[in-house]
């Protein structure tokens, strides 16, 4: 152990991580009863690998702000310390004190409604607001929409003290330095320098799809509670759901209509047992919190359409629908539809995708 | 020993009057074709010696020169043969005819000595006017439309040679004339349910407006875009000599009484190459979809599987009515002033609805990216098609008939050519301060899409043409109101949305 003299120990850790063959349970089990060094010089013991490697990917690591804690520090999260699958090396940006405040896991679909995504947005928005962490997986659609919401919450309140809201805790299937997917460039960023961003593994490692199951154990380890905003009957956010509840976390589930596929998923759980979660209010309960605060959502914000557009909001409802729809069944002027669409839109009542309307209700 | 026949050639849709020049003369037997000839004239040598064996004339063993002149420019097709056997003739002196100079020869030869229809007769025979031109029995309902008094027509080369003489008759062509043509256009009445594909059609139609289809496999959108030439009014008579010759140039199929007079519909496959749509070539610069579809409809179904380049080469086009293509040999204008309705699905599963779609996120955006932004701009309307609902389709009440729908087309037409001289679609941005000035509420609201970032500087006036349109067709001339923009907005759905989290 001497003669490692001047490296840190979790660069030895980071090295192993990246050794060649290694797999998350090889990894568990080299560092669960070994110092990094030891572990190290025993996967080198038939090895021509040097040193090199480790002043290598400390030098990276330094370099590129990642900060490193294995199964055996003192810093290592004791949330995952006593989970039954913990990743035995975690590379992070941001503070793991993101992980003292109360956590809700909120993942779904990555091609959602966008009432889904409005809903997802909202409760990040929120959660943030009442000092909330939430853990997701800056996967497109509702993981990124969770986190959005938290941001637009921070950008409104710029002058706000650090720890006054709700952390986002981002936990990604890739090495840090390589942003997945792209276009969530700009928030992946922001989650590191806001909260915590955290992978298992190490920098330059590319999305692999095996990587993703791996991951969402992670997020369901680092949670207290899982919200399914929207999913379908099969996908990745089941399989964190299948995590969650291994680990005796309870889950609940954001219900939708029984004719968008991408609310398959959710009502089957919550057919299973799963809680229904309508407000942020039940995740306040969930939570065991206070559900009486004032969250923002406790009243509706919008101003209400006149009668006149209510008809087209009704019409709207139920599921996305083509103009030929409203036009059939309001049975009204299409110019007079068009108005009221308008209105209704600038309200933030309906949105439209692609030409398909849909209403967003609370 | 020398005889001069005027024949012409193809450069585009335009016939360009030559004349085969034929020497025969003294020297070792040889056949000889200079004057920048293609391989199809080159191989006239021996269709013609054929062509005169088998119709009993005599071959002259001499050296036979044969010139095409102008020299300098290049000649194409088979459309030569017969002007060259009747220069064999004259100048071997088997065949003396005074009138010779009158007459000009457009035809392939058989081996047998008949007579065979070319590709492009009808812009070959306007290239002749001042001459009576011989054509082949099947070429002369379209060399009438292009001159239709100097048309003379014969079976074989015999009979061409008799005729001349004055030894026999030319066929009997006034048969062939007047036959009128009849549209096979499918009717919208058989359109069920669409009441927003059904508009967009009919503003389409009566404005000019490029029209794009996003919807879900069988939701209806090549039905409707099928029927969209029936909307459009009637061709013009110069609007059909045109077109004509445009088919006729391509070789295309024309209607039985020659002369097209129902705007044109075309529908190239997603493979189609760039000359194929825009037209070219290398040897005979041919035109393309671009052109054929001129004055009607170029229909592109599964728009984005098109090669992207060939796309975007309809940008021209669309801008400027015209296809100008340059080649080393020549260069040569097209008019291309058609239609453009697209059909795409919203995703490669065609999902529709949101949430219904199973492609993964990078396979959607993929496919919608396919369609550059510069070429989605050019569409004014842009329409979202689902699915015709149970009760509609399983109605029995028969939709709008087209005929209805193209009356009210052909008042909002022209409403607007006294106004400003062509449709809506093509109104300029100062045109449109004068003919299509907005209330202040209609104002309103295009500021509140353009502050948004909704609308694009293009998007915003071509918001206002179709605006335009819909309020003529409502039958109001003055003032644009807010109403009317906000369907116009309807009509123009926003694609490419940036994801919303």
């Amino acid at each position: 152990m001497s003669q490692h003299l001047g490296m840190p120990a979790w660069a030895f850790a980071a090295a192993l991580a990246q050794l060649e063959g290694m797999t998350p349970k090889k990894l568990r089990i080299a560092l669960l009863h070994e110092e990094p060094e030891d572990a190290w010089a025993r996967a080198m013991f038939h090895s021509t690998k040097s040193e090199d490697a480790v002043a290598l990917i400390q030098q990276c690591c330094e370099r590129e702000k990642i900060q490193v804690v294995y199964i055996g520090d003192p810093a290592y999260p004791r949330v995952l310390r006593y989970d039954p699958t913990p990743p035995a090396v975690l590379f992070y940006r941001g503070s793991l004190g993101a992980l003292q405040q109360r956590r809700i896991g909120i993942v779904g679909t990555r091609s959602p409604t966008p009432s889904g995504v409005y809903t997802a947005r909202e409760f990040g928005e929120q959660l943030a607001a009442n000092e909330i962490a939430v853990v997701s997986g800056l996967a497109r659609g509702i993981d990124g929409a969770v986190h959005h919401g938290m941001k637009l919450h921070y950008d409104e309140h710029p002058q706000a003290e650090d720890g006054a809201f709700g952390k986002p805790i981002g936990v990604v299937a890739c090495g840090l330095d390589v942003v997945y997917p792209k276009s969530n460039a700009g928030l992946w960023a922001w989650v590191g320098e806001n909260g915590l961003l955290v992978s298992e593994y190490a920098p330059g490692v590319h999305p692999e799809p095996y990587h993703f199951p791996q991951r969402n154990r992670i997020i369901a380890a680092l949670s207290e509670v899982v919200v399914v905003v929207e999913s379908r009957e099969s996908g990745g956010s089941m399989l964190t759901v299948a995590e969650a509840i291994r680990r005796n976390i309870e889950v609940f589930a954001v219900p939708g209509s029984p004719r968008v596929a991408s609310a398959g998923g959710t009502n089957l759980l919550i057919q299973q047992g799963c809680g229904p979660v309508t407000s942020v209010d039940d995740l306040f309960a969930a939570l065991a919190l206070d559900h009486r605060r004032e969250s923002g959502s406790s009243y509706e914000t919008r101003v209400a359409p006149d009668a006149h557009d209510q008809d087209v909001l009704l019409a709207c409802t139920d599921g996305a629908v083509t103009l030929d729809h409203l036009i059939l069944a309001l049975n009204r002027p299409l110019h007079d539809i068009a108005v009221s669409l308008g209105r209704l839109e600038a309200l933030g009542w309906v949105v439209d995708t692609n030409g398909w309307w849909e209403a967003l209700m609370r | 020993m020398f005889s001069s026949i005027r024949s012409a050639t193809l450069l585009g849709i335009q016939g360009t009057p030559i004349s085969v020049e034929v020497h025969i003369g003294s020297g070792l037997p040889g056949f000889t074709v200079v004057g920048l000839p293609d391989e199809a004239c080159r191989e006239a040598r021996d269709r013609v010696r054929a062509a005169l064996l088998s119709s009993g004339a005599e071959w002259p063993n001499k050296k036979i020169t044969v010139n095409l002149a102008p020299s300098s420019q290049r000649k194409g097709g088979v459309g030569l043969d017969l002007a060259l056997a009747m220069g064999i003739l004259s100048a071997s002196g088997q065949m003396q005819s005074d009138n010779l100079a009158e007459y000009s020869f457009v035809a392939e030869l058989g081996l047998d000595g008949s007579l065979r229809p070319v590709p492009g007769a009808a812009p070959l025979v306007a290239g002749l006017r001042e001459t009576r031109v011989v054509v082949a029995l099947p070429n002369a309902r379209e060399a009438k439309v292009a001159s239709p008094r100097s048309i003379h027509c014969a079976a074989t080369l015999r009979d061409v040679v008799l005729a001349l003489r004055g030894d026999g008759e030319w066929l009997d062509t006034s048969s062939e004339e007047k036959i009128q043509g009849s549209s096979h256009i499918a009717d919208m009445s058989d359109v069920r349910g669409q009441p927003t594909a059904r508009l967009a059609a009919e503003i389409a139609a009566a404005g000019g407006h490029h029209i794009l289809f996003v919807g879900s496999p069988g939701a209806g959108k090549t039905m409707i875009a099928e029927r969209l030439p029936g909307l459009l009014p009637p061709l013009s008579n110069e609007e059909a000599v045109t077109a004509t010759m445009i088919h006729s140039a391509a070789g295309a199929s024309l209607p039985p009484g020659g002369l097209i007079t129902f705007p044109p519909f075309r529908a190239p496959h997603h493979s189609a190459s760039m000359i194929a749509m825009v037209g070219g070539g290398s040897s005979v610069l041919r035109p393309g979809e671009a052109s054929l579809a001129h004055s009607g409809v170029l229909f592109l179904d599964e728009v984005g599987e098109f090669m992207p380049s060939v796309l975007d080469a309809l940008r021209q086009p669309l801008e400027e009515g015209e296809v100008r293509i340059a080649r080393a040999s020549a260069g040569i204008t097209l008019p291309a002033r058609f239609l453009l309705v697209g059909a795409t699905n919203p995703c490669p599963c065609g999902g529709g609805a949101p949430g219904a779609c199973v492609c993964n996120e990078t396979a959607r955006s993929k496919y919608l990216r396919r369609l550059s932004g510069p070429f989605l701009d050019r569409f004014d309307l842009r329409v979202a098609v689902a699915m015709t609902g149970v009760e509609e389709l399983l109605d029995v009440r028969d939709g709008e008939p087209s005929a209805a729908v193209q009356e009210r087309v052909a008042r909002v037409r022209e409403m607007s050519l006294h106004r400003s001289g062509g449709v809506n679609a093509r109104l300029s941005a100062q045109e449109l301060d004068t003919h299509a000035p907005l209330s202040p509420a209609a104002r309103d609201v295009l500021r509140r899409e353009l502050e948004l970032g909704r609308l694009t500087g293009r998007g915003y006036h071509r918001i206002r043409r179709v605006a335009r349109t819909l309020a003529d067709l409502a039958g109001n001339e003055g003032e644009i109101a807010h109403e009317t923009v906000r369907v116009a907005l309807l009509m123009r759905t926003r694609l490419h949305e940036r994801e919303v989290a």
